[in-house]
């Protein structure tokens, strides 16, 4: 036997596997340096590296099957991973906010604008339908909706898609204030919203969950298992009797299912897959997706305020994306700093929380016309 | 941002050869979901809106305080 047998994998080194340890590299910084999703970020990064060794033991070779794939197919091939962590998502959402305030709902709706347009966009310059279908969901700024969809598609780019819509999410704070600037005047960035909040009853929050299912699964049954899961995770908080179910959706499964997710998430990431020209133009369209989100929300805001006597600060709008809690913090933020007494959270947060149904929804609506347009080809 | 240009420039070292065309059918395929996916979702939104209210109407705080007052009191 020659020496040389443990150097030989160094002859099979590929200068795009070099750019691939690269790129987990920047996702591991920006998830431990910049605290940028690094729940996920911080697993894709680790497992973009693991993918991308000469003949990794991780993935498949060959007949060999790796544990990576594996893990892929056991989770989410068949969309188990996204759902269950939706459980312990929608462990986490408290809905007060928003029954408080019901009109708020309205915004969560507009600002999924961005993923319709994106669609288009995508389409237009040259993705197939199934894939445009898959990056405009990156406008959902929901990472979970994002990976069923992408999934359900069974598209190319699922590893690019899933980067971006979890870069994204992270970037809100960055991406959003200078396109609120540009379509809002100063006067509308300072229309003060006063908050009466009003009483919410147990029964209420109790029974909240379960007519969401119940409305979603009868006009949008593709979304029906997004939503259920998600509503499931919120009766289970509200229900009052199931608090160490609740505790344990909201940390136990929720932070097992992210390693999972993130870690198998990478074996789309393998060069031969992840670096081509369409990951970048899937960076740009998920770029295009968040902007016009934003100003959907912020247009139908000011719609809204031509036939209302009472004004909202358009800036709420742009809160009704599905990136909770950051871009209800950003709308925040921005409130003050235009006026230091002009308190924008709850609203704002109303409209977020109202993004992460809106958003689930968009995504059960997505796959319904898509899956219809294609069977027609 | 910063993530983006790094991708640019790591996907512009990497470039595979893209085929870059216009699909001007794809494109006009779509409006039309973007039409009915937007009236679905505030249809939606609405419907659970129209629920929210239902609710209040029927499980108001008020009748669920003195509920629980009276339990209380027995």
């Amino acid at each position: 036997m020659d020496i040389s047998v443990l150097f030989s994998n160094f002859t099979e080194i590929r200068w795009q596997m070099i750019v691939m340890w690269v790129i987990g590299a920047i996702l591991i910084y920006l998830a431990i340096k910049k605290n940028m999703e690094p729940s996920l970020l911080l697993p894709m990064g680790f497992g973009a590296i693991l993918v991308n060794l000469p003949l990794s033991g991780a993935v498949t070779q060959l007949e060999e099957i790796g544990p990576i794939d594996t893990l892929f197919n056991a989770g989410i091939a068949n969309e188990l991973f996204p759902l269950l962590l939706f459980i312990g998502i929608g462990a986490m959402i408290d809905f007060g906010p928003l029954l408080s305030n019901p009109k708020m709902m309205l915004f969560g709706a507009a600002a999924q604008f961005g993923i319709f347009f994106t669609l288009s966009l995508a389409s237009l310059v040259g993705f197939e339908l199934k894939d445009a279908a898959s990056i405009a969901i990156i406008g959902a700024a929901d990472g979970p909706t994002s990976i069923f969809v992408a999934n359900y598609f069974n598209s190319n780019y699922t590893g690019a898609i899933i980067v971006a819509a979890y870069s994204y999410m992270a970037l809100v704070p960055i991406i959003q204030p200078p396109v609120i600037k540009l379509v809002t005047t100063k006067k509308e960035r300072l229309i003060r919203m006063p908050y009466n909040p009003k009483g919410v009853s147990k029964t209420t929050k109790i029974l909240f969950p379960v007519m969401i299912t119940i409305i979603a699964g009868l006009v949008a049954p593709k979304s029906v298992a997004l939503v259920g899961f998600l509503m499931f995770g919120n009766l289970i908080r509200e229900c009052g009797v199931l608090d160490n179910l609740s505790k344990s959706a909201q940390n136990e499964l929720a932070n097992l299912i992210t390693i999972l997710l993130g870690l198998s998430v990478s074996t789309k990431m393998q060069y031969q897959q992840f670096l081509n020209v369409q990951t970048l133009m899937i960076m740009g369209l998920g770029l295009v997706a968040f902007i016009f989100d934003t100003v959907g929300g912020v247009m139908f805001a000011k719609i809204i305020n031509l036939f209302t006597k009472n004004k909202i600060n358009p800036m709420v709008g742009a809160a009704g994306i599905s990136a909770f809690p950051m871009s209800s913090r950003v709308v925040h933020k921005m409130g003050l700093q235009e006026d230091p007494q002009n308190f924008l959270l709850m609203h704002a947060a109303g409209a977020n929380v109202s993004g992460q149904i809106a958003s689930v929804i968009a995504g059960g609506m997505v796959i319904s016309l898509v899956s219809e347009a294609i069977s027609k080809m | 941002m910063n993530l983006l240009s790094i991708f640019t420039a790591l996907t512009l070292a990497a470039n595979t050869g893209f085929n870059f065309n216009i699909n001007l059918d794809g494109f006009l395929q779509t409006l039309p979901m973007m039409l009915y996916g937007m009236l679905g979702i505030f249809m939606v939104i609405i419907a659970i809106m129209i629920g929210i209210k239902v609710l209040f109407k029927l499980f108001p705080v008020d009748k669920e305080k003195k509920k629980k007052d009276k339990e209380n009191k027995e």
